[in-house]
C-alpha cells in the first residue's frame, strides 16, 4: 500500500461522547476520524501548541501565531477550559513558570511547543521502590519519564537498561501514566502531590501455542 | 485528528500511512531508526479493541517473519511472536484476538487492558514502548 500524500483526518474529536453499546461501520468510524478540525501546520506563521493542565483530561492543542507571547497563550488556554486566574503556563519538564513576555516562536521544536498550565508551582513526588521512599519537587509540566529516569537511574542506582524494564505505578493503584504525561494532570492545588511505586513493567506471559485456549 | 495521536506523530514515534476502513496503517518508530507498519483492523473502535500486526505494504500480507523485530529473551518476543495467531495479531492484552481465552490478564496486567476512552494510542503506545526499550534488536533481513 503506498502513503497517500494527503491520509485523512483520524482521531476522535474530543467533544464526541464515547458512544456505547454496538455502533455501526459508520459510527465507528466517525468516532475514529472524528468531527474534521483545521489541520495546524507548523508554517512560518502559525505554531503547534500542545499542552497539559490542571482539569484538562487529556492533551489538547491550540494553534497560535509565532509571534506570540506565551501571555498570550496562557490567557487563551485559560479562555477555552475556564482556568483560575492565578494559572501558571510551563514548558514540559522545566522547574519554573517560563517567562510570559517570551515569544512562541523561540521555544519551538520538533512537535512545536509543548506546554502545562496549572496553578501548583511545583508538585512534591515520592518514589517508593524495594521498601525505600525518594522525595523531589518538580515543576507540574515534568513529565512521568523524567520522574522514572530520575528515581531509578539518579536515586536508586539503576542502569539505563534495568531502568526501561521499570515504570511508575500511582501508589495503592494499578494506574500506570504514560511515560509523556505531565504530573501535573495527577495532582490538584493545593494537594500538589503525587506518590509513585516504581514497578517492574511486566512480560506479558501466556501459554505456548496448542496449550492457548483461543 | 485527536491532539495526543498528532503529537506523537509529529514527535516521530508512528506516522497514520492510510485509512481503509475498518483497517488502518500505522508505521511504528523503532529505537534503530527502522518503521514497523502495524495493520490494524479497528472494526467496532472505540469500545471493541483493535486487532493486527506488523503488515508488509508492497505485497500486503502479513509481514515475513525474518522482518519482525527481535528480542534478547525478554518482553518484545513475548508480544511479537510468530507462534501466534500466523502473526495477524500481537500478544498483546489490548489486542482483540488476544485477550480471548486471557482473562487472567485483566488482573495480571491491567494497565495493558483496552481502555475505549485512551483509544488507538494506547496500542500504539505499548507498541512503540517495545520497539524503543532495551530487549529489541533489529530483525534478521533488513527491509526491501
Amino acid at each position: 500500500m503506498e502513503a497517500q500524500t494527503n491520509p485523512p483526518v483520524i482521531g476522535d474529536d474530543q467533544n464526541l461522547p464515547i458512544p456505547s453499546g454496538a455502533m455501526t461501520a459508520q459510527g465507528a468510524k466517525q468516532a475514529l476520524q472524528g468531527t474534521p478540525t483545521a489541520r495546524s501546520s507548523h508554517t512560518m506563521t502559525t505554531i503547534d501548541v500542545f499542552y497539559q493542565g490542571e482539569g484538562i483530561s487529556e492533551i489538547a492543542h491550540l494553534e497560535v501565531d509565532a509571534d506570540h507571547s506565551f501571555a498570550a497563550v496562557r490567557i487563551a488556554i485559560m479562555a477555552k477550559h475556564g482556568l483560575a486566574p492565578d494559572t501558571l503556563i510551563y514548558l514540559e519538564d522545566a522547574d519554573e513558570p517560563i517567562d510570559e513576555a517570551c515569544l512562541v516562536h523561540h521555544h519551538v521544536g520538533r512537535a512545536g511547543i509543548k506546554a502545562h498550565v496549572h496553578r501548583c508551582r511545583h508538585v512534591a513526588v515520592s518514589v517508593t521502590f524495594n521498601g525505600e521512599t525518594v522525595r523531589h519537587r518538580f515543576g507540574p509540566g515534568t513529565t512521568v519519564a523524567r520522574v522514572e529516569t530520575w528515581a531509578a537511574e539518579r536515586k536508586f542506582g539503576m542502569t539505563p537498561q534495568e531502568a526501561g524494564e521499570h515504570v511508575l505505578q500511582i501508589a495503592g493503584t494499578k494506574e500506570r501514566p504514560d511515560p509523556g504525561t505531565h504530573l501535573g494532570t495527577l495532582a490538584t492545588c493545593p494537594d500538589c502531590h503525587v506518590a509513585f511505586d516504581l514497578v517492574p513493567n511486566e512480560r506479558v506471559n501466556g501459554h505456548p501455542v496448542g496449550m492457548d485456549l483461543a | 485528528m485527536k491532539p495526543a495521536f498528532r503529537l506523537h506523530q509529529a514527535e516521530g514515534r508512528w506516522r497514520l500511512i492510510e485509512i481503509c476502513w475498518p483497517f488502518i496503517l500505522v508505521a511504528v518508530a523503532a529505537s534503530d531508526g527502522l518503521e514497523y507498519p502495524l495493520r490494524l483492523n479497528c472494526a467496532g473502535y472505540p469500545q471493541v479493541p483493535p486487532t493486527g500486526g506488523p503488515w508488509d505494504m508492497s505485497k500486503s500480507t502479513v509481514l515475513p517473519f525474518n522482518r519482525w523485530p527481535r528480542s534478547k529473551g525478554g518482553r518484545v518476543g513475548s508480544v511479537f511472536r510468530t507462534d501466534w495467531k500466523e502473526g495477524t495479531a500481537l500478544y498483546l492484552p489490548c489486542d482483540r484476538e488476544s485477550i480471548v481465552g486471557h482473562d487472567n490478564w485483566r488482573t495480571e496486567l491491567p494497565s495493558k487492558i483496552w481502555r475505549p476512552n485512551a483509544g488507538i494510542n494506547q496500542y500504539l503506545e505499548l507498541v512503540h514502548e517495545l520497539l524503543n526499550c532495551p530487549d529489541y534488536t533489529a530483525p534478521l533481513v533488513a527491509a526491501a
